[in-house]
């Protein structure tokens, strides 16, 4: 296999209170499947059969998560615990799990001038033009979260994921 | 697209921002076989291969990767059989043909090299 392709296939997930946003990148850059499973009974079951789902049907080598147990990550205790049965059910299938903190997303985006969630998104959008028209709308401070949002931060993870194994950090300026 | 996933056509779809029941319709199938077909639980068909290449402009090698590699797989083992059936000849019509033979493993070898 050549070097654009020697990670295999890189699945990022990033669960929300409603489920979780995924992206699937074969190299980086280049995102081959996506999408938001969303759930409203039975939340963490429920995302666990669709992550397992995901597995069983795209046979990553990579799932990427974000940082949600140490300090300053704050998640819920669901979520937490639903991370720690992704990784556990990832780890048993032989799958590499590494785990980036929002510093790191920060860092790895720092040179595009990205220091916030949207900033990022923007900046991805940018880059990746499928992502364009699933940009959410700037989000007031009497706005819930989009859930389009929880996507572009699995993107922002698998980015990073191959920012801090390849080439450095992602460059386009937004 | 790199030979990773056994089909693009889900991705192909969703990077044009198509839904299934508009792709189906260009292509002619119901939505329930479009699915299926996205997730392999149906072969793909030649009408389905030849009006995806019209649509999207690529080729069946690239939307269908694990169906073209397994054609492959197959012509060259006959191609095999074929070609030492061919190695006692020595009239210009075996040569030629060996010839043929030759250059068609010989581009399927460099074709997967990266492989």
């Amino acid at each position: 296999m050549n070097a654009r392709y020697k990670h295999g296939l890189v699945l990022a997930v990033h669960p929300t209170s409603r489920g979780f946003g995924w992206v699937l990148f074969e190299s980086p850059l280049s995102p081959v499947d996506w999408g938001m499973a969303s759930v409203k009974a039975k939340r963490s079951a429920r995302s666990l059969a669709r992550f397992e789902r995901l597995l069983t049907r795209y046979e990553p080598k990579v799932v990427v998560f974000e940082q949600f147990s140490e300090r300053p990550a704050r998640r819920a205790n669901r979520i937490r615990e639903l991370c720690r049965r992704m990784i556990a059910l990832a780890g048993s299938r032989g799958i590499y799990t590494p785990i980036y903190s929002r510093e790191s997303i920060r860092d790895c985006f720092e040179s595009s001038g990205a220091k916030t969630r949207r900033d990022i998104a923007l900046s991805i959008a940018e880059q990746i033009e499928v992502f364009r028209r699933r940009l959410p709308r700037e989000r007031k401070r009497w706005d819930s979260e989009d859930v389009r949002q929880s996507l572009f931060d699995a993107v922002a993870l698998a980015l990073t994921y191959f920012a801090v194994n390849t080439r450095g950090p992602v460059r386009s300026k937004i | 697209m790199s030979p990773l996933l056994p089909n693009y056509l889900r991705t192909l779809r969703m990077r044009w921002g198509l839904t299934q029941p508009e792709l189906a319709s260009l292509l002619g199938v119901t939505e329930s076989a479009l699915s299926k077909f996205e997730t392999q639980a149906l072969a793909p068909t030649k009408n389905l291969i030849l009006g995806i290449e019209v649509i999207f402009g690529q080729t069946a090698r690239e939307v269908f990767p694990a169906l073209y590699a397994q054609a492959e797989r197959n012509v060259m083992r006959r191609a095999a059989v074929f070609s030492s059936r061919l190695e006692q000849r020595r009239d210009a019509a075996s040569l030629l043909k060996r010839r043929f033979v030759a250059e068609m493993i010989q581009r399927a070898e460099v074709d997967n090299k990266h492989l």
